[in-house]
């Protein structure tokens, strides 16, 4: 037997039907079976519960980062990681970390210094600004003026002090 | 493969019935005869058939067209079927009544109906999967393609296995008239 006819032969088993009376009794049997795949989900609303849930998922997992962040992880981390490190030298770890506590009171201080001394200047430059520097005062000069004696350029207050220092 | 069949696909796979339906009018017959032919009684064969498209109905939601065609994946399930069959009831292959199946099934002429008894007597007493490829690629026009999924192996494969088929046939079909 040659292959061409064999296969035409195997092409002609086509002819093969199933009976229209099974075909129809076996359809409606299948169709009316309940289907197990998520009734519930359809029946309830079309897809909405599904959506709803995933849009409650999304955002109850969005929330659960930001507390994660927000809440130090990196810092809880941070503190395992070094505990856990076979390398790391826990000593020096923490003075480098009293020193940089350290360097930050200090600038604190000085900060603290800066903002004293800017407002000290301020009031004095405010006072200045409305009655003029005390030094500068006319009247203060006349009286310190009145004390100095510019015809008699001795002063007797200092002969006396030097006689005392010679006896 | 039927038009707008993706379509109904997803028609099904969201409960629609009549969409089911439709796919079970197309792809019946081809199952049905793919069955029969595995296992030459008609009342096995109507229930096997009827078993795998209750069990696609079933699990529709499960088929993913990216996977394979939905053909493919009917062929894969009738085939399951048709091996727990002969698993669970212990099922001797018989070629006894392949005549009286002829008969029954559809009318013939003498030399027609001799033809057809060789032919399905050869493919029962090939290997399973030698039955698979041969009824897939040349009574139900399967690409190789199509027939890979079906089967669950390559390509490569499946023209292997066809031609191992082909030979071992003939062999069994000459040897028979002779």
């Amino acid at each position: 037997m040659r292959e061409t006819e064999l296969l035409k032969n195997l092409r002609s088993l086509k002819a093969i039907e199933p009976s229209n009376d099974y075909a129809m009794r076996s359809k409606m049997a299948i169709l009316n079976y309940p289907r197990k795949v998520a009734v519930g989900l359809e029946i309830a609303g079309q897809g909405v519960v599904v959506q709803s849930f995933n849009l409650g998922l999304s955002m109850l997992l969005t929330a659960a980062v930001l507390i994660i962040i927000l809440g130090g992880t990196a810092t809880i981390l941070r503190s395992v990681l070094i505990n856990n490190l076979p390398g790391a030298d826990t000593g020096s770890l923490v003075s480098e970390a009293d020193n940089i506590t350290k360097d930050i009171d200090i600038k604190l201080n000085e900060a603290e210094y800066y903002a004293l001394a800017a407002k000290e200047t301020s009031v004095a430059l405010r006072e200045a600004s409305l009655n003029g520097p005390a030094h500068a005062n006319p009247l203060l000069i006349e009286r310190e003026a009145e004390s100095l004696n510019f015809d008699s350029p001795t002063n007797n207050k200092i002969d006396d002090l030097l006689n005392k220092a010679s006896q | 493969m039927l038009e707008d069949e993706q379509k109904l696909v997803k028609q099904a796979q969201d409960g629609g019935v009549e969409a089911f339906g439709l796919l079970y009018d197309h792809y019946l017959p081809r199952i049905y005869r793919f069955v029969l032919l595995k296992v030459s009684h008609r009342e096995d064969a109507e229930d096997l058939s009827h078993q795998a498209f209750l069990k696609a109905w079933e699990n529709i939601e499960q088929y993913d067209f990216r996977g394979y065609s939905f053909g493919s994946w009917l062929y894969r399930i009738a085939r399951n079927v048709t091996i727990d069959y002969y698993r669970s009831a212990k099922t001797e292959v018989s070629t006894d009544n392949i005549a009286d199946l002829i008969e029954e099934t559809v009318r013939l002429d003498l030399d027609l109906k001799m033809e057809w008894e060789e032919l399905m007597t050869g493919i029962k007493q090939l290997k399973e999967v030698e039955q698979d490829v041969l009824i897939m690629r040349f009574v139900e026009d399967l690409s190789i393609k199509e027939t890979a999924e079906s089967i669950e192996k390559s390509e490569g494969a499946v023209k292997l296995i066809q031609h191992r088929a082909i030979n071992n046939l003939k062999k069994i079909v000459v040897k028979k008239k002779k």
